[in-house]
């Protein structure tokens, strides 16, 4: 089992608000996933993600959080990658990405490859 | 154990008439009894209203200043004794605050419609006239943050002209945060208004948030929660302070934070989100 107590107690609330018809919103079904990728559950969380997606279907946090499900349940995350590239371009998951890319580049820059015949 | 969603029922916490009364019979014996009942009604008559106590004339005088039940500061109702009154000193609270002793009942339903991300319906579902006159700004703003929230930024930007910003500081915030919004974090036209506007207006509930936000999300947190820490007793202020606190990395002063709120909004739906940010943070 992965988390704990706390990302289950989180998971009540934003489970609660997203699931009744009277206060359900993009916002809580994505804060619903979230809770639901970190105890694992990437089934779940696709549900709550696509839920939202209906609902919103433009939301940049909706596409990022779908672009971490893809990139962990092993799919293709070009798609959402592009997506998010399309409708947030500064969006704090890319603007991050970005910023380990350099961080590997300017590693990398230290050391000279090697190719042994 | 779940923690309790029901937002009717914990953002519409009043003080009535019958209350005050309580407070003030308990001032003889020097110690505050909470009132019993969870939701006690304040009336609009009360609000920044005195309010008459039967007179009388064998209590001794209060020698001790009274202190509120609670530590925040708006709780407080001073005694006037000569007049033998209550006054309740609601003049400094937001309407949008969703504080147990706040009167603004009026705008629970369009908070929580807000606060739940239902930006849709805070746009479909009120209109500022239906609203009491003190309150129609408030709807206002909130109306136009879900506009914005929405991905409208720019056509909040033509709908608030500069003349009506310039006179009023919560359109003002409102223009800022619609121009970071649209113009994204390169904005830095909108970034130096939003800190002048929050070193002139810093006071005002929608200049600590509107402002709070465009700095922190600007990368100048400390200026942010600076900025916040003037708010009194807001929970929408607080709320913004865990996400800041959670953007840090700080979970720690987070969960102080929410604490701190929870101890005075005992069952408020933003304390029960925050609550829930910050349990995605911890691990265990």
């Amino acid at each position: 089992m992965q988390g704990g107590e706390n990302y289950q107690k989180s998971f009540y609330v934003f489970e609660e608000l997203a699931q009744a018809p009277s206060s359900a919103s993009a916002t809580s079904l994505i804060a619903q996933a979230v809770s639901e990728l970190h105890m694992g559950r990437i089934e779940e969380a696709e549900t709550a993600l696509d839920q939202a997606l209906a609902l919103e279907p433009n939301n940049s946090i909706a596409i990022a959080n779908k672009f971490v499900l893809d990139t962990i349940s092993g799919k293709d995350a070009s798609e959402a990658r592009a997506k998010l590239e399309s409708v947030d371009k500064e969006s704090e998951i890319l603007a991050d990405l970005a910023a380990k890319r350099e961080a590997f580049q300017a590693a990398m820059a230290k050391y000279n490859p090697k190719f042994e015949p | 154990m779940i923690p309790r969603l029901d937002a009717t029922n914990s953002e519409t916490i009043q003080v009535s008439k019958p209350f005050i009364v309580d407070c003030v019979e308990s001032l003889q014996v020097q110690s505050i009894h909470r009132p019993t009942a969870r939701c006690l009604s304040l009336d609009d008559r009360c609000h920044q209203a005195e309010v008459e106590v039967p007179s009388a004339p064998q209590r001794p005088p209060v020698q001790t200043p009274y202190r509120p039940p609670s530590s925040i500061e708006h709780s407080r109702l001073p005694r006037d004794q000569k007049k033998n009154t209550v006054t309740l000193r609601n003049n400094n609270i937001s309407p949008l605050i969703m504080d147990p002793f706040s009167a603004e009942g009026e705008l629970v339903n369009i908070h929580t419609a807000f606060i739940q991300g239902q930006y849709q319906l805070v746009l479909s579902d009120f209109d500022a006239s239906d609203f009491s006159e003190t309150n129609r700004l408030p709807v206002k703003v909130l109306q136009y943050r879900a506009q914005i929230e929405l991905g409208q930024a720019p056509e909040v930007l033509s709908a608030v002209s500069s003349a009506q910003a310039s006179s009023t500081p919560d359109l003002a915030a409102v223009r800022i945060y619609a121009s970071f919004v649209s113009k994204g974090a390169k904005d830095e036209k909108a970034v130096a208004e939003a800190e002048k506007l929050s070193e002139a207006q810093g006071d005002n509930l929608t200049v600590q948030l509107l402002c709070g936000t465009v700095l922190a999300r600007a990368g100048k947190q400390e200026q942010a929660l600076q900025l916040l820490a003037k708010h009194q007793g807001s929970l929408d202020a607080v709320a913004l302070i865990v996400q800041i606190h959670l953007s840090q990395n700080r979970t720690d002063l987070a969960v102080k934070e929410a604490k701190g709120a929870r101890s005075f909004a005992q069952d408020a739906l933003s304390v029960n989100l925050a609550e829930s940010w910050i349990g995605i943070r911890q691990v265990g």
